[in-house]
């Protein structure tokens, strides 16, 4: 079986943890300011509506005395890490879907089900978090059951119950169904998944297109991806976009230094090394551009800021969004050449 | 214009100046070499407006005057010619004629004022070294500039210090650097310090000769000046600052390695055949210790490679890796019968020169192994 693991609301319960006087109160996790977004949402802000991804000031709208945590990415990231740890434990195939997300391949357990009360239960008490959990014959099933799960809980779906556990479903469960296709699904009266399931795929081709095989299969509960344990990071990055236009090379600096250290951290996490920087820049006028800067030993905070200040003097505007990212990822198992300059 | 001139120095001419023409220039009169006759000199100027030379040849003017000429052509053309006087003449129609034996060609110019103006050094103040010594500093020095793709531009050009009687000659690509330090005739006590491209010092060492003969040179206005006989050139310096050299140049080192030159380099060539690792090329390992350097390479998939070379050794035993091309740069531009091989420790720069000698010092930053990195994180 695979277990899906996925931490309840991973930010804002961290947030909740953390500061307890903020219990029963509603809390999201996100830059406070016109243009933030929920990061996070716990599940008493959710009552009021508040979901993430939502602009905060909409959050904010919507619910009066929302608590607004400013996250605090190197606490979930490390621990992130504790959790694969703690995974590591039980199976030597875990494929992280994010910081707050894994797949478990447990076909060696006899009984995952027991197995994954105890990892959620040392999730508990290690960490002080709530994880729910989805089981099921596939990575679908699994991450399926997981969202029926919530909060706090899990969920198994033997194989023999898996037609019976989805048919009942809306085709919004189905994967790579977004708002858009389920309503093309509903135009021709396919509601639920059953109803795909007893579509033939020529019909689910003309309606959806390409994925309509897949769809079919999904439908069936037939999922045969493998949980990929060799997952390697090509790239990361990350961006900050400004409250107001920002043309203060200084403040600029002050951002792009922590997008530095977040992004050095999290290689240092990876045992990875960078070979190229990308500096992303949007400007008032929505025009973004990326520069990309080989890297030498060192030098990701000199390359992006020289990158950063040769475009200010040339294109003389302010800065909406500003993000760093590096590629060319290469193990630090690898010899590295060092530099004299 | 016409003249009357001997091919052999017509073909030199045309060798010499197509050094300094792009081929792939945008600007047409770029491609070409401006021809000025007068009395029994022929003078021929080439420039890619950075880099540019002229050079004079013996020939009768039968009238003066001066013609822009396409060097390429001109030189395909010439270089074919019978062993015959050459006899060039432009004509007001912007034709060119040239006649030698019973061979005739007409080919297009423009006209000379096209020709972009040539700085002139006028009464600079200049020193000089000797040719020969000069051209072996340029030739161990040069090769370790940053090629042009690298993103500091000054790092691919020379810098060159001035200073009483000694000139310094640095190069670095940021990972390995060549020092040199020469004497100089500094009659007027010229005191400058400037970053010459690496290209124009392999073209100024071209035309120097292994006599002890003196050249004389200039540093000012931005230019490079130089003449050699009947070949005077310039190029633009490079703007820029240049890193501090002095600060990487290690002070004491632990370890000392003495050792064949020529048998090192073999080794590490031999090696090289096996290093091709994609991550980190050319990766060699130096075991060394009481009196033998054990060198490797190994390559998952390709192969693995051992040789041991004999040494007079300092110091604790060491495990340091390079790559071994920087260090086969550095042995491949030497003379000398034996080399130092001055190390601190595995993590810090070594230093190879000539034994016996400190004009020359060539700093290689060593490649950190996989496993100083995991006791490091430990």
């Amino acid at each position: 079986m695979i277990a899906h693991i996925d931490m309840d609301a991973f930010y804002a319960s961290v947030e909740l943890r953390d500061n307890p006087r903020w219990r029963g109160k509603p809390v999201v996790v996100g830059y406070d300011g016109s243009r933030g977004v929920v990061a996070a949402a716990s599940y008493e802000a959710r009552k009021y509506g508040v979901f993430s991804a939502m602009p905060m000031a909409k959050a904010v709208r919507l619910c009066p005395g929302l608590v607004v945590a400013p996250p605090r990415f190197e606490v979930y990231s490390s621990i992130s890490s504790g959790l694969r740890a703690l995974y590591a434990e039980y199976t030597a195939r875990v494929e992280p879907l994010a910081l707050d997300e894994c797949y478990l391949d447990l076909f060696e357990w006899e009984s995952p089900g027991r197995i994954v009360a105890e990892i959620r239960s040392r999730i508990h008490s290690a960490f002080g978090l709530p994880a729910s959990a989805g089981i099921g014959p596939n990575k679908y099933v699994a991450k399926v059951a997981s969202g029926k799960a919530k909060p706090d809980g899990q969920l198994l779906i033997a194989a023999e119950s898996v037609l019976e556990f989805l048919w009942p479903l809306p085709v919004s469960e189905l994967w790579g169904v977004g708002p858009k296709t389920a309503e093309r699904l509903r135009n021709h009266g396919l509601v639920f998944i059953e109803q795909v399931a007893a579509s033939s795929v020529e019909d689910l081709t003309r309606i959806v297109g390409r994925s309509g095989a897949d769809l079919h299969k999904l439908a069936w509960g037939r999922d045969d991806r493998p949980v990929e344990t060799d997952f390697e990071a090509k790239s990361l990055s990350c961006e900050h976009t400004f409250e107001r236009d920002c043309g203060d090379l200084e403040e600029l600096g002050r951002v792009l230094k922590r997008q530095v250290t977040r992004l050095e951290e999290r290689l240092g996490r990876l045992r990875m090394r960078a070979g190229l920087a990308v500096v992303k820049i949007r400007w008032p006028d929505f025009r973004t551009e990326t520069r990309s800067v080989r890297l030498r030993s060192g030098s990701l905070w000199e390359a992006s800021m020289s990158v950063l200040a040769e475009r200010l003097r040339v294109v003389k505007q302010p800065v909406r969004l500003l993000g760093l990212g590096v590629g060319d990822l290469v193990s630090e198992d690898v010899p590295t050449q060092l530099e004299l300059f | 214009m016409e003249l009357e001139c001997e091919k052999n120095h017509l073909v030199q001419a045309l060798q010499v100046v197509s050094r300094a023409i792009n081929p792939r220039s945008p600007l047409p009169i770029l491609s070409h070499v401006l021809f000025q006759c007068q009395g029994e000199q022929l003078s021929c100027t080439a420039t890619d407006l950075d880099f540019g030379v002229v050079i004079s040849v013996g020939a009768s003017a039968l009238d003066s005057g001066s013609v822009a000429c396409p060097a390429r052509l001109l030189n395909d053309i010439v270089a074919k010619l019978p062993g015959a006087p050459v006899r060039l003449k432009a004509n007001a129609d912007g034709r060119l004629h040239i006649h030698c034996g019973r061979s005739k060609f007409e080919i297009s110019t423009l006209p000379a004022e096209e020709f972009p103006g040539i700085p002139q050094p006028g009464e600079l103040p200049q020193v000089g070294a000797p040719q020969k010594s000069l051209k072996g500093a340029i030739r161990r020095v040069t090769f370790a500039t940053a090629s042009s793709e690298e993103s500091r531009a000054v790092m691919t050009g020379v810098y060159t210090h001035i200073e009483g009687s000694q000139l310094t000659l640095v190069a670095t690509d940021g990972r390995r650097m060549a020092y040199h330090e020469l004497a100089i005739d500094n009659p007027e006590g010229l005191q400058v310090q400037a970053i010459v491209p690496g290209r124009a010092m392999l073209e100024l060492s071209r035309l120097l000769n292994d006599s002890e003969e003196p050249v004389y040179f200039s540093l000012a206005q931005g230019q490079f000046y130089c003449s050699i006989g009947n070949v005077a050139m310039h190029s633009r310096l490079l703007e820029g600052v240049f890193p501090d050299y002095r600060r990487v140049l290690p002070q004491s080192f632990q370890r000392f390695a003495r050792v064949g030159r020529e048998s090192l380099l073999g080794a590490i060539q031999r090696m090289l055949v096996v290093a091709q690792e994609k991550q980190s090329p050319n990766l060699i390992v130096m075991d060394v210790g009481g009196d033998s350097m054990t060198l490797s390479a190994n390559t998952p998939d390709v192969g693995v490679a051992q040789e041991e070379v004999a040494v007079v050794y300092e110091g604790d035993p060491l495990k340091i890796a390079f790559n071994g091309k920087y260090v086969v740069d550095a042995l491949s531009v030497l003379d000398c019968e034996e080399v130092e091989f001055d190390l601190q420790d595995d993590t810090r720069s070594g230093v190879i020169r000539p034994y016996g000698q400190i004009e020359y010092k060539y700093v290689v930053m060593p490649v950190r192994l996989r496993e100083v990195v995991e006791e490091a994180a430990v």
